[in-house]
């Protein structure tokens, strides 16, 4: 009997014998101990770069043929013309109507995240210092090696990213270059100057009013591990999570909140890569992902990257709120192979508010 | 010592030692309680990692099948009738991924 199952039992007995009464519902003083994120006005979320790669297919291939998933990151050929990036910005508006951005993430492909950059002013953002903290969801090659076109802007921008990083991590953070069989695949020529917060899972780590960074020691593969989840507690609302690509898992992320924070009972939606369906493929197993992610009756969804269409559309489909996007993201230069018409993910340029 | 100042001292250190034996009998009934209270709620994505597809899709399902059989391969780790999760918590203890 799993632990789980063997609790129940237990409860039930107890219950059966009237002890439920002061063991199952807890007065305040036993209550659990919360954590208290405090509270915001908004979220807005603008989507930068969702298309980590433009082509499925490739991204499969270089996989498979260099070894397999379990393979290090640093040791495959990557396709150069396959890089995109993940990047995205939140802006926090405080109760006082101060607001607050943050990047998340900086990509993969240094041209093509300097081409995101500019379309969105956030090259200035981040020279200006009204960007001048990014939160690096996990070390995977499409949310971190496009660090080069985030440091030539600012190199001593506050990064918390999960301390679990590799030195060819390291090597390309504070400048360096990394070569797999003999082909460079990475480049940063602007060394870090600035403070790593390296995060743990023991802690929540509080950005602004409302907002704080929790880091999940997951396994992920290509060799990754560990990846950091921004909560934010919207006033009157509930709590929104936002993820690079979600390896922790969608249900472990709404009962972390529910279980841990002041609030978290009440879930108001997500954004980001729910790291489903990420190559397309369905599996009638994750029917189940989507009844557990009703059970929390979230209000918004916004979902892209490595969530997968088909689970967004069977999602969208079952009635979970899946907010739609647009087709701004056809006036990119390029676009992925996945995409349809549909629109079952907020995609480049998209913006949605919680 | 006069024997009013003993009676405080004593009367002090007595309440000392219930509140310590408060503080730890607190402890205590919250971590039962919590036990109790996540068994009783029927909140799905809690427990290990690997207890379930619905704890760990991000891995065991997000990618396709062949990838772990590649990686089983490799590691000559059965997997012909072996379901993907199982196959995933073998190499996670190998420490292959």
């Amino acid at each position: 009997m799993k632990r789980r199952n063997f609790l129940k039992a237990m409860g039930a007995t107890a219950a059966g014998v009237g002890a439920a009464a002061t063991i199952g519902a807890p007065t305040k003083a036993f209550a659990r101990k919360k954590e208290d994120i405090g509270e915001c006005k908004s979220l807005k979320i603008t989507v930068l770069t969702e298309t980590s790669w433009f082509d499925n297919d490739q991204f499969k291939k270089d996989i498979v043929d260099n070894g397999g998933a379990s393979t290090n990151q640093y040791d495959i050929p990557w396709d150069p013309k396959n890089a995109g990036g993940y990047a995205t910005l939140l802006e926090i508006e405080q109760l006082d109507g101060t607001v607050n951005k943050l990047l998340m993430d900086t990509g993969w492909s240094n041209e093509w995240m300097d081409y995101v950059y500019d379309r969105h002013g956030i090259d200035k953002m981040i020279e200006s210092g009204e960007i001048d903290t990014m939160v690096l969801t996990h070390w995977h090659l499409d949310h971190f090696w496009g660090i080069e076109s985030t440091l030539k802007h600012n190199d001593k921008i506050k990064i918390y990213g999960p301390e679990t990083m590799y030195p060819e991590d390291e090597k390309l953070l504070y400048g360096g270059k990394n070569e797999a069989k003999g082909v460079v695949i990475n480049k940063n020529d602007v060394p870090f100057k600035g403070e790593l917060v390296k995060t743990n899972s023991k802690q929540f780590y509080k950005l602004y009013p409302g907002v704080a960074i929790k880091e999940f020691d997951v396994p992920i593969l290509l060799r990754v591990r560990g990846e950091n989840v921004v909560y934010v507690n919207v006033k009157g609302k509930g709590i929104v999570t936002v993820t690079g690509c979600c390896h922790p898992g969608l249900l472990t992320l709404y009962s972390t909140a529910r279980r841990q924070i002041k609030g978290g009972d009440k879930i108001y939606g997500c954004y980001g890569g729910l790291h489903i369906s990420l190559f397309e493929n369905w599996d009638p197993k994750m029917d189940d992902i989507i009844k557990g992610a009703k059970a929390f009756n979230p209000v918004k969804m916004g979902c892209n990257h490595c969530t997968g269409w088909v689970w967004a559309e069977n999602a969208a489909k079952a009635g979970l709120p899946i907010v739609k996007g647009t087709n701004e993201y056809k006036n990119y230069p390029r676009q992925s192979s996945v995409a349809k018409d549909t629109n079952v993910f907020l995609t480049n340029g998209d913006t949605v508010v919680f | 010592m006069r024997r009013r100042e003993f009676f405080r001292d004593a009367l002090d250190e007595s309440i000392r030692a219930a509140q310590k034996g408060f503080i730890s009998l607190q402890e205590t009934f919250t971590e039962v309680n919590d036990s109790v209270q996540d068994a009783l709620d029927d909140t799905p994505g809690k427990g290990d990692f690997f207890d379930s597809y619905e704890m760990s899709y991000s891995l065991t399902l997000a990618y396709p099948r062949e990838m772990f059989e590649q990686m089983a391969r490799d590691q000559d780790i059965p997997y012909e009738g072996v379901e993907t999760i199982d196959i995933a918590n073998e190499l996670y203890k190998r420490g292959v991924i």
